[in-house]
């Protein structure tokens, strides 16, 4: 059975295999080292030439990166851990996603792969989920598969269709997760968009109307294969929906969902308050307003500095717990 | 008996390690706190030491990454000692036990929603376990026969109407409780008290309220036989435990407990009360309320709608329930504890007065409000 990490590795082999445009830069990419998550592990062997080893200079080599996007390559630059990405925010969002707009003939096929996500006891500065800050950005697309999605299928997509930046989350707890499939209790389909990104429904029951929706994406989805399961047993009909492109969130695909189950919940692991979860959230009061059974629930982690010692950590992030005593509360309302 | 070396958690980042070298060959001798290989994480290499004298076995090969945990190799006290893998497998004869839950969540949620009470629902399907499927068919037959054996009709208990055949009561307990019963039969017509037991032998003889104090608990039988008494009511109150022994030491031989509820309670509607009650002046029993047995509810005692309490509760002056609080058994509240909605205390709890629920409290717990201290003294 195939890893996420093995899956995104495998999407970049193709592409550099297929399309001359690609290079990829970041820092420690090359071998031996292969990357901090060894993502790019073996290619710059496979691919003499094509990885470009960098400084530790984020701000910088996001420049870089957008130089080569503007002059016709297709760079996909890893940020090592996505707390850095602050140090690229002004590249993003003052350059790359700018320059269509404000120049004509202008493309800026850009990827910027991050890991973000704690659970590891990396500590304060290497734990965080830092894509809110980048949500709303005009011509920003951010995009982190689940593992019920396969990484190595979406970045070739990315390649494939987009021509402005693209961030790529990854969850690091998830590298190291098999992509899930269907079993006897679980059911995942793939819903397509236009543009040819999936939206992941999960199902834990066959027959019958959902009790609830739980809205999600990227690393949380590490939690439901057991959630979901543990609550089939408790006759507890979940359907779970995971986009993989977060921003902009397909809203008219997660509408029918929350609407058949009347009752959402939605999770992400970044910080309480003005987040993704609330702002998905504000789309679906906007679109079922008097139509859900009772408020959504928002389960995030806390507003608070990630502890290393990994006790506290794990009382700080999102938990399968948090999820689960969201799922009731939510259902036990009227 | 030879001592493993294995793997160790370097960091937390990395659940393995790699083995480079070996700094000593197979069998040599090496003293306590030697530095006998060299492993190397993502971060750094580092030593492992020897933790006691003794000869070196090599048991992995180098160049390969191990899990942390994984026997790498073995210290013994001879060249000719057996080594082998098993020696390190801890024994897990793990038997788990498998305990079928009496309901699903799925059922329990249907059931708060629909005000069933699931333990009695437990009692009448003692061998199965209930589910969403069974809670819809209680709920179907409700609705086709209209719920006359939830509600009991509050007006005609207490109505004063002087040709009814009184209830006639004994007192459990010769305290302030004994009082207080007193004293609220004495505004009702359908219930009198013959008489108030208690085990202080230097109470008996005495008067409370002009009803004597016949003697101890022992006499119960006795005047059960004789027929002098039609129900009990307890006011024993300091000891849960005591309380609950009580009532189930008499239900058992037979002999019933009154609901006590002073006029001036207010029972809604669809409200379902056990047996052995007492309500003080000023309470509220919302509509959809379950009580159980054996509730002892002191003056302004406020249950809002639906809330499930169990049995053998205790509950001082002024406590308020919101909504849909869950309450098991023997559980113990000071004067003017608030709870709020949707609240589930586990059964043996203790909330000391004043407190504020606003989460659940697990069985067993003891609440107690810290921020009432003495913080300053005057003089």
């Amino acid at each position: 059975m195939p890893t996420y990490l093995k899956e995104l590795q495998q999407g970049l082999f193709t592409l550099l295999t297929n399309d001359q445009r690609i290079i990829l830069l970041g820092e420690d990419i090359i071998d031996p080292y292969g990357g901090a998550f060894k993502v790019t592990a073996g290619l710059s062997t496979q691919f003499p030439g094509r990885l470009i080893t960098t400084p530790i200079a984020e701000a910088g080599i996001t420049g870089v990166a957008v130089g080569l996007a503007l002059r016709g390559y297709v760079p996909i630059l890893e940020i090592m851990f996505g707390d850095f990405l602050t140090l690229c925010a002004d590249q993003i969002i003052n350059h790359a996603t700018k320059f269509s707009s404000m120049y004509s003939a202008v493309s800026c096929p850009l990827i910027i792969r991050s890991p973000m996500g704690g659970g590891r006891g990396y500590g304060p500065t290497h734990s965080q989920s830092l894509e809110k800050l980048f949500l709303g950005t005009p011509h920003l697309k951010i995009i982190s598969p689940s593992n019920f999605h396969n990484p190595g299928r979406t970045i070739q997509q990315i390649v494939q269709y987009e021509s402005n930046p693209v961030l790529f989350i990854e969850h690091k707890l998830l590298y190291s997760e098999f992509l899930q499939v269907s079993n006897e209790i679980i059911h995942v389909n793939l819903q397509s968009s236009e543009e040819g990104y999936h939206t992941a429904i999960i199902k834990n029951y066959t027959v019958g109307n959902p009790d609830l929706c739980l809205i999600s994406y990227g690393g949380t989805s590490r939690f439901l294969p057991k959630l979901l399961t543990d609550l089939a047993v408790e006759e507890v009909r979940i359907i779970a929906v995971l986009p993989e492109v977060i921003d902009p969130a397909p809203i008219d695909i997660l509408v029918p969902y929350a609407a058949a189950a009347r009752r959402v919940v939605i999770a992400e692991e970044s910080t309480a308050d003005f987040g993704w979860a609330v702002g998905i959230a504000g789309m679906l009061y906007e679109k079922l307003w008097k139509q859900l059974d009772c408020p959504i629930k928002v389960v995030t982690s806390e507003r608070c500095v990630i502890p290393t010692a990994s006790e506290q950590e794990k009382e700080v992030l999102i938990s399968a717990l948090k999820i689960e005593n969201a799922i009731m509360e939510v259902l036990s309302w009227l | 008996m030879a001592i493993t070396i294995s793997m160790p958690l370097l960091n937390v980042n990395d659940d393995s390690a790699i083995l480079v070298r070996w700094l000593y060959p197979e069998g040599a001798m090496v003293n306590k706190d030697e530095a006998i290989c060299i492993v190397e994480t993502t971060k750094s290499a580092v030593d492992l030491y020897a933790e006691a004298n003794g000869i070196l076995r090599h048991l992995s090969p180098t160049g390969i990454a191990y899990k942390t945990g994984t026997v790498i190799g073995f210290l013994t006290q001879s060249v000719e000692e057996e080594v082998s893998v098993l020696d390190a497998v801890v024994e897990t004869t793990e038997n788990p036990t498998v305990i079928t839950p009496k309901w699903t969540r799925k059922a329990q949620i249907l059931a708060q929603r629909f005000g069933i009470d699931l333990n009695l629902l437990a009692a009448q399907y003692p061998d199965v376990s209930i589910t969403e499927e069974l809670i819809k068919q209680v709920v179907a037959q409700h609705q086709s026969t209209p719920s006359a054996e939830i509600a009991i009709e509050p007006s005609l208990q207490h109505q004063h109407s002087w040709g009814i055949t009184q209830e006639r009561i004994l007192i459990l307990g010769g305290g302030g409780g004994a009082a207080l019963v007193l004293d609220i039969l004495s505004s009702i017509a359908s219930q009198t008290a013959i008489g108030v037991l208690d085990n202080n032998s230097s109470l008996v003889g005495a008067k409370i309220l002009g009803t004597d104090v016949l003697g101890d608990f022992s006499l119960v039988m006795q005047l059960w036989q004789e027929k002098k008494f039609d129900s009990l009511i307890s006011t024993v109150v300091r000891d849960i435990d005591d309380r609950a022994a009580i009532f189930e030491r008499f239900t058992q031989l037979g002999i019933p407990f009154a609901n006590v509820i002073a006029p001036s309670v207010a029972i809604r509607q669809n409200v379902k009360i056990g047996t052995g009650n007492l309500i003080v002046h000023g309470g509220y029993i919302a509509t959809g309320v379950h009580l159980g047995n054996n509730n002892f509810l002191a003056a302004g005692t406020y249950i809002e709608h639906h809330s499930v309490i169990g049995n053998h509760c205790t509950f001082g002056p002024r406590t308020s329930l919101s909504g849909r609080v869950t309450v098991a058994d023997r559980v113990k509240f000071g004067t003017q504890v608030a709870v709020e909605p949707f609240i589930e205390i586990g059964t043996k709890s203790v909330v000391a007065s004043g407190v504020v629920l606003t989460s659940h409290v697990p069985a067993h717990s003891i609440v107690k409000n810290t921020t009432s201290v003495v913080i300053r003294h005057a003089r």
